[in-house]
C-alpha cells in the first residue's frame, strides 16, 4: 500500500458540490471525477494512505478496497498523482467525512490541449510583427 | 522569418514599448473609465482605435481628473505610422494560449492575437498597458464589441476577478449570470430580459469577482444577436450598429447609445443560470450542480480570452461554490423567461 500526493505543480484540482475536476496544465487534459472518484481522489490528494481511503465511505461494496487502489493507479497514469514516501507525515491521514459508495465515474477532457498548451512560436516575421505573414500565394506555389 | 533576436527582458521590453507611443503619429486623446471598481485611463494616438474601442466601453466613462489605477496607451499602426520595438523572441519560443512566455515575468505579460494583429501588454507593478494593433479599422467587429478582454483578463485575474463569457441582467441590485455555448439561448435570454425593463449588465462578457460578495461588474454594453433571431426583436432593428454588414456579422447594438437607463456598472450575483433550449413550450428552471457552471464556463471563456491560464481554473473554481446555479429550460413561450428569471432571483 501507498501514500499519494498531486503528481507535480502542473496538477490542480478543485472539489465542487462532491464532484473533483482536475487539470493537468501541461498535458492540457482535464479529468471531472463524479461518485466515489472523487472522494477517493479527494483523500488521497490530501495525503490520506490508500488503506484508508475506505473509511471515507459507508455502505461500501466489498471490492470497494480493490477498485480504490485501480483508481490511485489510474490517476498515477494519467500523471494526477504521484506515489509519495510514506515515511513523511501527511498533512492529513484521516478521513474527515463519511460519504455514501457512488458508483466511481472518470471522465477525461481534451477539448482545450490546444488552449492550454505551449507551442513553439513559428512563422512569424521580425518585420510585420505583430501580423501574421501573408498565406503563400496558391498560384505561385503551384507554379 | 526571424533573423535578428534582439536581448531584452520583460521589463525592458515593455519600456521600449510604451516609448514608441511618443513616436506614433495622430491627434493625441484620453478617456477615463471606471472598470470593475479600477479607474483606468485611456491615453490614445489617432481617431480609428477610439472608435474601435470606446463605443463598447463608453457606459463607464468616468471623470478624467480622478488618479487613475492603471494607464493604458493603445495606437495603432495604420493610421499613426507607430509599431512596436522588433519581436525579440526566437523560433522555439513557448508561446501559451496568446502568451509569449519569454517576455512574462511576474509583473510582465506580452499576449500576442496573431489572429487580430494586436498585442497587449501589461506591467502590473507599473500600473501601466499597452494595447497595439497593426489596424484598428480591421479589427473584426467581435474584438470592437468586446474590446481589451485581454487585457481585462491579465489585470483584474491578479485582483481576484475574472471576465467570464456571459451575459449577466438583474433587479435592485441583484444580478443573474447567463451562461452557455453559443446557440444556447443566452443572448436571447438577456435582451428578453432587457425589453422586460431588467438592470443590463453584459451581453456576453461579464467580470466576476467571487471573493467579498460575490460581485458582477459590467465591461461592455454591446449586445449581439444572430440575424435569424432579428424577429424576435423587431424595435431593436433599427438600433442595429453593423446593419448593413449582417452577412457575414451579428447584428451589434451599443446599449448605451439606446437604453442607458437600464444599464449598470455592477451588482450583487445572486445566482448562475445556465440556459438550454428545450424544445417545449413552457419554460422552467431547477437546481444543478456547480461542477456543470465550472464546465460551462470553463471553456467558452478560454477560447474568447487570450492569456487566460491558471489562475482561471481556480477563480471559476471559486465562482461556481459562489452562488448557486440553475439550469433554465427555455421554451417557445418567450414571455415566461423574464418570469424565470424573476423567480430565480426570488429564489431562497
Amino acid at each position: 500500500m501507498s501514500n499519494y500526493k498531486l503528481a507535480s505543480s502542473d496538477v490542480t484540482y478543485q472539489l465542487l458540490d462532491g464532484e473533483v475536476v482536475a487539470i493537468h496544465f501541461t498535458k492540457g487534459i482535464y479529468h471531472n471525477l463524479r461518485g466515489a472518484a472523487a472522494v477517493i481522489f479527494d483523500a488521497l490528494a490530501r495525503g490520506i494512505p490508500v488503506s484508508q481511503v475506505g473509511d471515507c465511505f459507508c455502505g461500501a461494496p466489498l471490492d470497494a478496497a480493490a477498485t480504490i487502489q485501480l483508481l490511485a493507479e489510474r490517476f498515477v497514469t494519467d500523471e494526477l498523482l504521484a506515489v509519495t514516501d510514506s515515511s513523511i507525515v501527511a498533512s492529513c491521514t484521516q478521513p474527515t467525512e463519511v460519504s455514501a459508495w457512488k458508483e466511481p465515474v472518470v471522465e477525461s477532457y481534451t477539448d482545450l490541449q490546444q488552449l492550454l498548451l505551449a507551442d513553439p512560436i513559428h512563422d512569424v516575421g521580425t518585420e510585420s510583427w505583430p501580423k501574421l505573414p501573408e498565406a503563400p500565394d496558391a498560384s505561385a506555389a503551384q507554379a | 522569418m526571424i533573423s535578428s533576436v534582439p536581448n531584452t527582458t520583460p521589463a525592458a521590453f515593455f519600456s521600449a514599448a510604451w516609448a514608441q507611443f511618443d513616436a506614433a503619429q495622430g491627434e493625441n486623446w484620453r478617456d477615463s473609465l471606471r472598470v470593475g471598481g479600477t479607474n483606468c485611463l485611456i491615453e490614445g494616438k489617432g481617431h480609428g482605435m477610439r472608435q474601435a474601442l470606446l463605443p463598447a466601453l463608453a457606459h463607464l466613462k468616468s471623470d478624467v481628473s480622478v488618479a487613475p489605477q492603471l494607464h493604458l496607451r493603445t495606437w495603432d499602426g495604420a493610421e499613426t505610422h507607430g509599431g512596436l520595438p522588433p519581436l525579440p523572441v526566437i523560433a522555439g519560443d513557448a508561446f501559451e494560449h496568446g502568451r509569449i512566455a519569454r517576455l512574462c515575468s511576474d509583473s510582465h505579460l506580452v499576449i500576442w492575437e496573431p489572429h487580430f494583429s494586436s498585442v497587449t501588454l501589461l506591467d502590473r507593478i507599473g500600473r501601466r498597458a499597452i494595447y497595439f494593433a497593426t489596424s484598428a479599422q480591421a479589427l473584426p467587429y467581435y474584438e470592437t464589441a468586446a474590446p481589451l478582454r485581454a487585457l481585462w483578463h491579465a489585470w483584474f485575474s491578479s485582483q481576484g476577478a475574472l471576465p467570464v463569457h456571459g451575459a449577466c441582467v438583474g433587479r435592485n441590485g441583484r444580478a443573474l449570470l447567463l451562461t452557455a455555448p453559443a446557440g444556447s439561448g443566452k443572448s436571447t435570454t438577456a435582451l428578453l430580459a432587457l425589453a422586460a425593463g431588467f438592470d443590463y449588465l453584459a451581453d456576453d462578457w461579464s467580470l466576476l469577482q467571487p471573493r467579498g460578495g460575490p460581485f458582477a461588474h459590467s465591461l461592455f454594453n454591446t449586445a449581439k444577436l444572430r440575424p435569424n433571431n432579428l424577429h424576435r426583436f423587431p424595435a431593436l432593428r433599427e438600433r442595429i450598429h453593423n446593419f448593413d454588414r449582417l452577412d457575414d456579422e451579428k447584428a451589434t447594438i451599443f446599449l448605451q447609445q439606446h437604453f442607458p437607463s437600464q444599464l449598470r456598472a455592477s451588482a450583487q450575483l445572486k445566482a448562475i443560470v445556465l440556459p438550454r433550449v428545450s424544445g417545449k413550450p413552457d419554460t422552467h428552471f431547477e437546481r444543478t450542480s456547480s461542477a456543470a457552471a465550472w464546465h460551462a464556463l470553463l471553456k467558452v471563456t478560454a477560447q474568447g480570452v487570450a492569456g487566460s491560464g491558471r489562475e482561471l481554473f481556480t477563480l471559476l473554481g471559486e465562482l461556481v461554490r459562489c452562488a448557486p446555479v440553475y439550469t433554465l429550460h427555455l421554451g417557445h413561450q418567450l414571455d415566461q423567461v423574464h418570469r424565470a428569471l424573476e423567480a430565480i432571483l426570488q429564489d431562497e
